[in-house]
């Protein structure tokens, strides 16, 4: 048996079994590849279609994509400020989220403050006792 | 690099072929059309800057391990089903089912056949899917790709992940086994 001349027509075979492929599979076959062509990098796509439109498109375009904001061509814009956004909101969610609970704790520890100042005031004890070395021997010597 | 025109002429001329190769090898329609497109679209946005020349091969490894890792998902599915499935009553519906029941018949010379040769044909198509889908995945692999896909040995041991040796292997046991197998059912190419 030759093998390539039989892999030969077994490949004749597929190929026109492949042109015998259901309607719906080819529609959604040419789906995704549109969808695959939409998802081409921003600038490969930027330069292919100013390669195609001509020379001064091509220039303007190219200019403005190497200067600055707003240059990629309107129809990529929404897919690069999305992929950007996608990328900035975890970041920015993180950063909030780290400040908040950075505020809360420095809450938690004035409002213990708070407490703690209020008992000194409103105690029977005062205040010039709490700074009397021998007042706080006989408090240690009276827990026991 | 690529143009889009170029890119999408490629994905053109490829995707019937992508489709049948994914089917053969996870012998599900939907499943099949989802692995193509997850190909196409890992090929247009990593790829898109290669030279058109380079985009055959790359596809192939791409195509390829997509559907290993639908076999990897579909082990860790399964593994779930398995353990729920007391709690579900019965859906095996779409078990029996073959992608290659459906086939509508394309327009062109069919006026110049008889219908019995164009059942005939259909028939022998049919059988050679068959055949194919029951080769050994490696086999298969190696054999769509050298010859239908186009692939040179070397670009085909480079998508496979294995040696030329490896490759040539496969490819003379899937020809010698496609022709047994057709011959023991009266198909002589």
């Amino acid at each position: 048996m030759n093998e390539q001349l039989f892999a030969h027509r077994i490949r004749q075979a597929l190929d026109e079994s492949a042109e015998q492929l259901p309607y719906r599979v080819t529609q959604r076959l040419a789906r995704s590849r549109e969808l695959a062509l939409s998802r081409m990098p921003a600038a490969t796509a930027a330069l292919q279609t100013a390669g195609d439109a001509g020379r001064r498109h091509a220039s303007a375009t190219i200019v403005a994509t190497v200067a600055g904001p707003g240059s990629p061509p309107s129809d990529e814009r929404p897919s690069l400020w999305l992929r950007i956004a996608g990328g900035l909101v975890p970041v920015v969610v993180v950063a909030v989220g780290l400040y908040g609970i950075g505020a809360w704790k420095a809450m938690q520890e004035a409002e213990e403050t708070a407490e703690v100042d209020a008992a000194l005031l409103t105690d029977d004890v005062p205040l010039e006792a709490y700074v009397d070395k021998g007042f706080g021997v006989f408090i240690r010597n009276n827990r026991q | 690099m690529a143009s889009r025109q170029e890119l999408s002429d490629f994905l053109e001329s490829i995707e019937r072929r992508a489709f049948k190769q994914a089917a053969y090898a996870v012998r599900d329609t939907e499943a099949a059309l989802d692995i193509v497109q997850d190909a196409m679209l890992k090929l247009a946005e990593k790829y898109a800057d290669k030279p058109i020349a380079e985009l055959p091969p790359l596809f192939q490894r791409i195509l390829q391990n997509v559907i290993h890792d639908h076999f990897r998902r579909q082990k860790v599915r399964s593994l779930w089903t398995t353990l729920l499935s007391a709690f579900r009553p019965g859906d095996d519906d779409d078990a029996d089912r073959d992608p290659f029941d459906t086939l509508e018949v394309a327009g062109g010379d069919e006026a110049h056949e008889s219908a019995a040769q164009i059942v005939e044909r259909d028939q022998v198509l049919r059988l050679i899917d068959i055949e194919i889908q029951k080769l050994p995945a490696r086999q298969r692999e190696a054999f769509l790709m050298r010859y239908w896909t186009e692939l040179d040995v070397a670009e085909t041991a480079a998508a496979m992940g294995c040696s030329e040796g490896s490759v040539k292997t496969h490819c003379s046991r899937a020809t010698k086994a496609l022709a047994m197998a057709l011959q023991a059912k009266g198909i002589t190419l």
